[in-house]
């Protein structure tokens, strides 16, 4: 286990920040990992203030992993993980898996327009008799039975999540529970769920002018890389999913080398042993030889090449602006992240105060990090205009702003406050267990350890003007941006 | 430093909390989870109901303005480099929840700054006409989010609320207004809750002490008598679809009949909306209901987001699920579930203590007591199933024939829709049709 340096906050902060890197460094010193059978981590972290623990369960997979025409397909298949499996969700698996095999065929069928009226029929009654058959949402209810909160999933670019919240004494069912949905996923209900992801998409991007507006923003921003599809996927390959591939996929990708678990709270020894014998029931590797292969693509090469703005409207009056970057262990994203801050924090940023507060050109800015974090990705910059200003006017003033003042902003002493505002964030993702559960998993999936972490801080905090400087001239550059404008 | 509280030391499941037993004003809670220092004022303020359209600004503008003592920049600059966090936000109904959280060297100054701004903040001119730019463009971006104008509109007809806030109004108010409505307000009750231990109780409670006052009572909401329906045009495919009913507010003795009645219908995924509506017929992603309540109004409520083919389904079975549970026609195991969960559920209390006492406190200032929580299992644990159905039944407000409000908020009329669900009933309710304009009014 690595020591953390505490010694290099106290140095850098005098004794200011000590209580709350000492609970940091308290925190990484309780942290186990076990590393199963199956190749699955497991991250450990006992606190027994509360009879309770925050569970998280992360799979390497998301969008950027899709094959063309199968775009949403990881998304799909997180909802999908709700519906249940041979034992629960359904009175009689047999009879539900004949009468599946048969609904899946004539609903392609019916798809293509080569149905006759007698098939339709049958159609009909199976689906009648399947609804006899299902339990609906009883995978959901025996979770919430346990005693849980904060029960859900998400999927991104690069991760899909299982999480929730539950007492301490539900550990081994929690465990058990969860297993069987990665194992032995029945993906009944498919055709109804699809609707509800169609929805899903109508709420998030169709009827979103914003939406909309990221949707495009991404998709221009590379060329090549799967990072340019949304996470929720096309309507067109949407439609044309089917149970068949979606168990495919979830073959590729659903196993122990590709998947990270992570505890925190009150977990017993005994209880412990148990769990690792529900995880160590995922297979070891993939069922089924995976499609794409992303680590193949050349990367940085597929983003936008050259600065570009373009002028396109989606029912709204904002600006994106996206700046190239890539992605740690490069010292770059570190350097990044601390300009963005300075540059464009919804309080303390110089375009906040820019224009904002005194020429009240936007109504705010905010700034994230897109698509993933797997590959290089681009800062996003979002700015709502205000109804009576020009938005290609205040893109121009953006630019004024950036290239007149960015460099004279990169100041020792603001770097230093800049750097304590980020470290209060880290302080207050340690507040909340199902944050950082989610936060360690992915360190674990993207450099295999759990204390990365406390390299990435360290790391951060060691970062001087001089390097900061550098990253803001090759990073926060009109050369190396991508423009979005709507006008309305 | 001299401490006016009496302070009892009680364990508390392995870690500490000290408790105010005497003046009851101060919770000093040792949450073991937390690494920042805290401290959060909750309180129960009056609010003149004529008043209530500037809150917004006033929440926006109170922590950004300055104070007698120091400018608005200086509290930035402080608040900076302790990277410190203010919220501060009081609602309509009269609560108030105001904090920070901050680098424990910072806590003293912070305290000193949060103290000036609840007597005396600035409201400096430029801040508050800089606010309301913001916020004016903020209420034009509810154009784009259907279902925010939907619930406006609800509000709106549901208690004949004309208050709603919308640029015309926003951009009349000026630095006099908020400082008069600031010295308009007092607290009726208050507590305050910290991590931090050593902070000067006497300054602290002085302060606030001074803005005490009495009640100024409050008119009663009108009474809906007649369904109103409501087809707000707006660029959108998809319908936001809201059905709602007046209800009791979160004093009533009803309350646990209500809450109950909220988390069979609603609160998890196997609850009745959410099972039928999304997971059995794939209607909608977002499928909501249940009974929405502050301290002044309570809604019963469903709300969904559909394609717009889907509309009379939707109002079918919303309404055939309200008339279920009032008829008792629903698997009463899902009541067996909802205690069960509950029990369990209270071993959070002590994952989130500081958070627990927060919630615990802002509702004991408004008279419910520390243990409603227990009180509600007692309510759960006491009554056989039959006797609980019947409690819910009886709490239920929302049908096609007592009055409601319905807003539908998307492009197309969905008059001949809407026609064909109510059939004959259709013609005893008011019928409007609506918008926003860009200044974000309803006009109808």
């Amino acid at each position: 286990m690595r020591i953390f340096k505490l010694l290099l906050f106290a140095f850098l902060f005098g004794q200011s920040y000590h209580e709350e890197t000492k609970f940091i460094e308290e925190f990484f010193k309780k942290i186990e990992i076990h590393t199963l059978r199956n190749g699955l981590r497991l991250v450990l972290v006992n606190q027994t203030h509360s009879p309770t623990f925050a569970g998280v369960i992360s799979v390497k997979v998301g969008s950027v992993d899709e094959s063309d025409g199968k775009k949403g397909i990881s998304h799909f298949l997180e909802h999908m993980a709700f519906k249940g499996t041979s034992e629960i969700g359904t009175t009689d698996f047999e009879t539900e898996k004949k009468l599946l095999d048969r609904l899946w065929k004539l609903e392609s069928k019916l798809m293509r327009l080569d149905i006759s009226d007698n098939e339709r029929q049958e159609l009909k009654e199976i689906r009648r008799k399947l609804r006899e058959l299902w339990r609906t949402e009883e995978f959901q209810a025996k979770l919430a039975d346990l005693g849980g909160i904060d029960i859900n999933a998400t999927t991104s670019a690069d991760f899909t999540k299982y999480f929730g919240r539950f007492p301490s004494e539900a550990l081994v069912e929690w465990a058990e529970l969860e297993v069987k949905r990665l194992t032995d996923l029945v993906p009944r209900q498919f055709f109804e769920e699809r609707r509800v992801i169609l929805e899903e998409r109508a709420m998030r991007i169709e009827n979103n002018p914003l939406g909309k507006m990221l949707e495009f923003f991404t998709f221009i921003s590379y060329e090549k890389h799967p990072y340019r599809y949304p996470v929720i996927g096309y309507r067109k390959d949407l439609e044309s999913l089917t149970p068949r591939d979606l168990l495919d996929f979830h073959s590729q990708f659903y196993f122990g080398k590709n998947m990270a678990v992570v505890l925190i709270g009150d977990i017993s020894k005994k209880d412990l042993l148990r769990v690792i014998s529900h995880f160590e029931k995922i297979p070891s590797n993939p069922r089924v030889p995976q499609v794409i292969q992303t680590s193949n693509i050349p990367q940085i090469e597929t983003r936008f090449k050259n600065h570009r703005e373009i002028v396109k409207n989606f029912g709204t009056k904002a600006i994106l602006v996206g700046f190239k970057k890539n992605v740690y262990p490069e010292i770059e994203d570190l350097c990044a992240s601390l300009i963005a801050r300075l540059l464009f924090d919804d309080k303390y940023g110089l375009v906040y105060k820019n224009l904002v507060q005194t020429r009240q050109l936007i109504a705010s800015v905010t700034y994230s990090e897109l698509p993933g974090v797997r590959y290089p990705n681009v800062i996003l910059v979002y700015m709502p205009v205000l109804k009576d200003q020009s938005v290609q006017g205040v893109t121009k003033e953006f630019w004024h702003l950036i290239e007149n003042e960015l460099y004279s902003a990169v100041t020792p002493e603001n770097i230093e406050l800049f750097k304590g505002l980020i470290l209060a964030d880290v302080a207050r993702i340690f507040e909340n267990r199902l944050e950082l559960a989610e936060w360690l998993s992915e360190s674990v999936l993207l450099y295999n350890s759990p204390f990365e972490i406390q390299k990435i801080i360290e790391k951060f905090l060691k970062l001087d003007a001089g390097e900061l400087n550098a990253c803001a001239r090759s990073i926060f550059r009109k050369e190396n941006s991508l423009v979005l404008i709507s006008e309305k | 430093m001299k401490r006016i509280l009496t302070i009892v030391l009680i364990a508390f499941f392995g870690c500490f909390s000290f408790r105010a037993l005497k003046h009851k004003d101060v919770y000093i809670v040792h949450d073991p989870a937390l690494l920042m220092k805290r401290l959060v004022l909750v309180g129960k303020v009056n609010v003149p109901s004529e008043l209530a359209p500037i809150i917004p600004l006033y929440n926006a503008v109170i922590t950004e303005s300055g104070t007698a003592s120091y400018t608005a920049d200086q509290v930035k600059n402080t608040l900076k480099k302790y990277a410190a966090k203010f919220d501060f936000s009081l609602s309509e109904d009269g609560r108030l929840a105001a904090g920070f959280s901050c680098f424990s060297h910072g806590f003293s100054e912070v305290t000193r700054i949060f103290l000036e701004i609840i007597k005396s903040s600035n409201f400096d001119s430029d801040t508050v006409e800089m606010k309301k730019k913001i916020l004016c463009e903020n209420l034009r971006r509810n154009l784009e989010k259907p279902f925010n104008m939907a619930l406006i509109a609800v509000k709106h007809f549901l208690f004949s609320d004309d208050r709603i806030l919308n640029c015309d109004t926003l951009l009349k108010f000026d630095r006099q207004d908020l400082i008069k409505f600031h010295n308009s307000l007092h607290f009726l009750d208050f507590r305050i809750i910290t991590n931090f231990e050593n902070f000067d109780e006497n300054t602290l409670l002085t302060h606030i002490k001074k803005k005490y006052g009495n009640q100024i009572g409050d008119s009663a909401k009108p009474t809906l008598n007649q369904s109103v329906v409501i087809w707000i045009w707006g660029p959108f495919d998809q319908y936001s679809t809201v059905l709602a009913a007046q209800s009791e507010n979160l004093l009533s003795p009803k309350r646990y009949a209500l809450r109950l009645f909220s988390s069979i219908i609603s609160e998890d995924f196997d609850s009745l909306v959410f099972k039928k509506i999304r997971s059995e017929l794939g209607l909608a992603y977002v499928a909501d209901a249940g009974w929405l309540a502050d301290f002044k109004t309570g809604t019963i409520y469903l709300a969904v987001q559909h394609s717009a083919d889907k509309l009379e389904e939707v109002l079918r079975i919303g309404f055939e699920i309200f008339h279920d549970v009032k008829s008792g026609a629903f698997d009463y195991s899902l009541l067996g579930n909802v205690i069960k969960r509950e029990k369990r559920k209270l071993s959070f209390e002590k994952e989130r203590l500081f958070a627990f006492y927060v919630e615990r406190s802002l509702k004991e200032v408004f008279g419910l007591p520390w243990n409603d929580q227990d009180l509600f299992l007692q309510f759960l644990a006491n009554q056989d199933h039959k006797t609980l159905v019947k409690k819910i039944g009886d709490v239920i407000s929302l049908s096609r024939t007592s009055p409601f409000v319905l807003v539908v908020i998307g492009k197309e009329d969905p008059y001949p829709t809407l026609l064909k669900t109510f059939g004959p009933l259709f013609s005893q309710y008011r019928f409007v049709k609506a918008r926003f304009d860009e200044n974000f009014r309803l006009l109808y």
